[in-house]
């Protein structure tokens, strides 16, 4: 199942080629090495687009978002099995 | 020389994205649903989900019951329409004329590609494979599809139904009869539910029967669709591929609104949809077109005959509407525009009082500003007007 989280995230992220790469998120004190992207997709928020990914970490998967209007990372929700 | 026509079909679209996103589902059988999951739908089945016999639009209890194992995931169209969006790029770059047919399914015509033909199926396998791979490259792995390679739409989409997942099936001289004849008249797009009981009532069970029958029996059995039945049953099919106009310089008039919360209120969804197909027709008569092709977000048909009728272009688009998942967007437009010709006025008389009715809306809302009148059905998004963001009226409605 998955559990909504919509919580503000710090994320490591890289930039390459136009694009955003988050590689680590620190989330209720731990931190989270993201070991694979498995998917991306955009939604757009009003006219801004928001950038999703939906990554492995740590064994479990995790979907972050990120606001390129705002400079900002959230932690959408995880996966509890 | 014959077209070369290629169906592209992603397999078990939602459910694989699904399994592409998070690896705990990959393998497993999931259903992707509306929320909450109990007194919802199956919008998608995975792969391992269909050979329990999970099919969409079973509901979620039934689903569970042939699978007590099943893995319900919420699903979320704003993503599936988005990865749509790049997949139709990459069929893009392979084709000027892509058709798109619904969400995961899309015609090409690769005739003019270079040395494409049917007879030797080398050049067209060699497209096929390298929109598969990237596919797999640029969405993921998991996320595939079936092609079928044919001299028209209705044998190409045979063909791609013919190996799932991940097939690549050509249908050319040499296989035409035995494909045809190893088909269940249900294989074709085309015949239905409703039309395989008619025929079956007709005790045509199978396509040597439907080849037996005269083409005057069938038209006095389907009437327009006797003459498409007859010819299926031959693979004979004359309509081409029509490139789509999805982009930005396609000249539309189209309106889409951002619900302040998913929905999955058909009544809500509906009135939202009609309001704004009123409200492209509106703008369409008011510069003066008339349009043949009605979109949503998802999917699109084209009309026989033009149109500036909102009430009309709103019934295509609830139709084309997938009612299965909760709504967030709605959306509705026309394309294939032409200048409408004042001198040629319908000579219906139904036809007549609805343009007549329409004018005078027109002239009314025209006098008294947008929304003074409008169709009793759109009253919901008014009188529930918090509930959907981006409307705005002066009107008050108690
Ligand atoms: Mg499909």
């Amino acid at each position: 199942m998955y559990e909504e989280i919509k919580e503000f995230v710090e994320v490591a992220a890289v930039f390459v080629g136009g694009k955003a790469v988050p590689k680590a998120f620190f989330w209720r004190g731990r931190k989270y090495i993201v070991e694979k992207i498995n998917l991306e997709h955009q939604e757009r928020q009003g006219s801004d687009p928001l950038f999703y990914f939906s990554v492995t970490a740590a064994g479990n998967s995790y979907e972050l978002s990120f606001d390129s209007h705002n400079l900002v990372w959230k932690l959408e929700r995880i996966w509890t099995k | 020389m014959d077209e070369v026509v290629m169906h592209i079909d992603m397999n078990s679209y939602f459910a694989s994205v699904e399994q592409q996103a998070n690896p705990h589902l990959a393998g497993k059988p999931i259903a992707v649903s509306g929320r909450p999951y109990i007194h919802s739908v199956v919008a998608a089945a995975s792969i391992e989900a269909k050979k329990f016999g999970v099919r969409s639009g079973m509901s979620t209890w039934e689903a569970k019951k042939l699978c007590p194992g099943l893995i319900f995931v919420p699903g979320n169209p704003a993503k599936y329409i988005d990865l749509s969006g790049r997949l139709i790029k990459i069929f893009r770059d392979f084709s000027p004329t892509v058709e798109i047919f619904s969400i995961d399914e899309a015609f090409l015509d690769i005739t003019s590609l270079d040395g494409c033909t049917l007879s030797d199926r080398v050049q067209p396998f060699r497209i096929a494979g390298e929109i598969k791979q990237r596919i797999k490259d640029e969405l993921g792995e998991k996320i595939t599809c079936s092609i079928g390679i044919a001299k028209n739409k209705l044998l190409a989409k045979l063909a791609s139904e013919k190996k799932k997942p991940d097939g690549l099936t050509i249908i050319n001289e040499n296989n035409l009869d035995a494909m045809l004849l190893s088909s269940k008249l249900d294989d074709f797009c085309g015949i239905g539910r409703q039309t395989l009981a008619h025929l079956q009532a007709m005790g045509i069970y199978t396509v040597a029967q439907l080849r037996q029958v005269p083409l005057e029996c069938l038209t006095a059995a389907f009437g327009r669709h006797g003459r498409d039945i007859f010819n299926m049953a031959f693979g004979i099919d004359n309509a081409p591929v029509v490139a789509s106009d999805t982009g930005p310089e396609a000249k539309s008039f189209s309106h889409t609104l951002t619900l302040e919360r998913e929905t999955s209120d058909r009544k809500q969804v509906e009135a939202v949809l009609l309001y704004l197909a009123e409200k492209a027709a509106r703008r369409m008569r008011q510069e003066g077109f008339c349009g043949r092709t009605i979109h949503t977000l998802t999917a699109q048909r084209s009309l026989p005959q033009a149109t500036s009728n909102g009430l009309e272009i709103y019934k295509v688009g609830r139709q084309l509407m997938n009612f299965d998942l909760p709504v967030r967007v709605v959306g509705i437009g026309v394309s294939n525009l032409v200048k409408k010709d004042r001198t040629s006025g319908s000579w219906l008389p139904e036809v007549q009082k609805e343009e007549k009715i329409i004018t005078s809306l027109d002239f009314v809302n025209d006098r008294f500003g947008e929304n003074a009148v409008f169709r009793a059905a759109t009253l919901p998004v008014f009188s529930r007007d918090r509930r959907v963001a981006g409307i705005r009226t002066k009107m008050r409605f108690n």
